[in-house]
């Protein structure tokens, strides 16, 4: 059954498509709320947060089509929200090994899918240094994949600006994480 | 003049001053900066030196002259670099890009770090809770829709997912034998026995269910005002549920008619065999169907027939607990619930 159909029914009341809906998305909200904060709990309480907003606001949802970009939008209000009220960012703690395992996503060779697992956990530490503004437009964009056009409404700025924002964002993140490299690699030489 | 504008006024003039075109004056104000500026001393001292400059040491002084200049173009570069990822960019500015990347180490290490790292994030799209996270979403929203929405949506609610059930013919003969069996209580025994009293009860009860499940439109009206009259002591609450189930089954009505059919016909015979004076085979007649209430109706009847001068309204319903639990399918628990 396509989103669509899905959304249509949740619309009209229907427990079992709000089901299919809430499997069919945990791993993308889950993902984008990870994105914002870094830490299991708290990216876990935010996705709940999002759907019981979602379940709240579902009919409002005027364009079934565009059901994802709505999604996002909101899970991105719920995140941001979050951290404005968030007085310390805790400092970002190394990953448990399993949990660090957990984040490739391959399947296939182990070996390739710890080194996947290591660069996905630097990219998130990367993720949490960098300035909030920037950390939106890289989550949305690189991580998922959404046109310009598309953040561009999900953010409520001109297409131009996220652009400019975008790039700079880009280059924030490279530097961060060759600072991060840079960290490790001294780290491993003491 | 200040050591800004002299490295400025030495930077103009450059050109002149490889081509030993400076005057003696010239030469002399530039030694004697020189004295004070380290850039430019380093800057004379190579450019006198007719010899050949070793490749790092022209990149520095170029990092040098840059840095003391516009500022070094790291950014513009990066900047560039960025944009080429979506868009192309002019040639010119692909080219200035290149000239500089070619010989800035330090954009070269972002750059690598980049191409090594980006590519990743395609796959961060999503990330897969534990596996409990969708039952707790689900539990968490059904909450909120049971305690936003009133007693009798809920119930409707209720009633519909019941109706849409593939057992609902024998279901509904089910709830309706239940809430007969339940409101009537102890009287059961004595409606068997004593044919005074009871008598009109039960040809009231049997209106009222047979009502409900033949003219759709009746039924409320039909059971709201017979439950009322008769069996409002028991705390009113069936009532409530009469309304609820009506609504839902209003909601339905195209989907259940045909279908209530049959339940009419369980229920009939249900309620003959009361005339009768045989409710156990009633039931049993609905256990036969093949329903998995066989042996939750046994148990109920037999816990009546053993006990029927204590069981009251109350314990009906501890006695009926009893009954579900001793059968596998949730739905009567559900059902029970609901009655009760």
């Amino acid at each position: 059954m396509n989103v669509d159909e899905l959304v249509q029914r949740c619309q009209n009341g229907d427990q079992l498509a709000w089901e299919v809906l809430v499997r069919r998305y945990q791993s993308k909200i889950y993902g984008i709320a990870y994105s914002y904060v870094g830490d299991r709990d708290e990216a876990r309480d935010l996705a709940q947060d999002t759907f019981i907003k979602v379940y709240r606001r579902i009919k409002s949802c005027r364009e079934p089509e565009h059901f994802t970009t709505w999604l996002i939008r909101i899970t991105r209000h719920v995140c941001i929200d979050y951290l404005r009220h968030r007085k310390a960012r805790p400092a970002i703690h190394d990953l448990p090994v399993d949990d660090v395992y957990d984040l490739s996503s391959t399947g296939s060779d182990p070996e390739t899918d710890l080194e996947i697992s290591k660069k996905k956990e630097l990219v998130y530490k990367g993720l949490q240094k960098l300035n909030a503004l920037n950390r939106d437009v890289i989550i949305l964009k690189e991580l998922q994949g959404m046109k310009i056009s598309e953040i561009s409404d999900v953010m409520n700025v001109p297409s131009g600006t996220i652009k400019s924002r975008l790039n700079r964002a880009r280059i924030e993140l490279a530097r961060i994480l060759t600072g991060l490299i840079g960290e490790s690699n001294q780290g491993m030489v003491s | 003049m200040t050591s800004e504008i002299r490295c400025t006024w030495l930077r103009d003039r450059m050109e002149r001053f490889v081509e030993h075109a400076f005057s003696q004056d010239e030469y002399a104000f530039l030694e004697e900066h020189a004295t004070h500026c380290t850039d430019c001393g380093k800057l004379l001292e190579i450019l006198s030196d007719d010899v050949v400059m070793p490749e790092s040491e022209g990149e520095r002084l170029t990092e040098c002259i840059l840095d003391q200049t516009a500022g070094r173009g790291c950014d513009r570069a990066l900047s560039l670099y960025m944009y080429q990822i979506d868009d192309d960019i002019p040639d010119r500015d692909r080219e200035l890009m290149n000239s500089h990347l070619r010989y800035c180490s330090s954009c070269q290490e972002v750059i690598t770090t980049m191409n090594e790292l980006f590519p990743v994030m395609q796959n961060m799209a999503e990330l897969q809770p534990d596996p409990w996270f969708a039952t707790d979403v689900i539990r968490r929203t059904r909450q909120l829709r049971w305690h936003e929405r009133g007693l009798v949506a809920r119930i409707s609610d209720w009633w519909e997912r019941f109706a849409a059930s593939p057992q609902f013919e024998i279901q509904t003969a089910y709830v309706g034998a239940l809430i007969f069996s339940l409101t009537i209580g102890s009287s059961i025994p004595s409606i068997i026995a004593d044919n005074s009293i009871p008598e009109r009860l039960v040809e009231n009860s049997r209106t009222a269910v047979t009502a409900a499940l033949s003219p759709l439109e009746e039924w409320s009206d039909a059971v709201v005002m017979k439950v009322e009259e008769e069996w409002n002591r028991s705390g009113g609450r069936i009532v409530g549920y009469a309304e609820s189930l009506l609504s839902g089954i209003r909601r339905r009505m195209d989907y259940v008619a045909p279908r209530l059919d049959s339940a009419e016909n369980h229920f009939g015979k249900m309620i003959d065999a009361v005339e009768d004076g045989e409710l156990l085979d009633g039931m049993v007649h609905l256990a036969e169907t093949g329903y998995d209430l066989k042996n939750a109706v046994i148990v109920l009847f037999t816990h009546i027939e053993e006990d029927p001068c204590h069981v009251e309204p109350g314990e009906n319903i501890q006695g009926a607990e009893s009954l579900i639990n001793t059968t596998n399918g949730k739905n009567n628990s559900t059902i029970l619930w609901r009655v009760s």
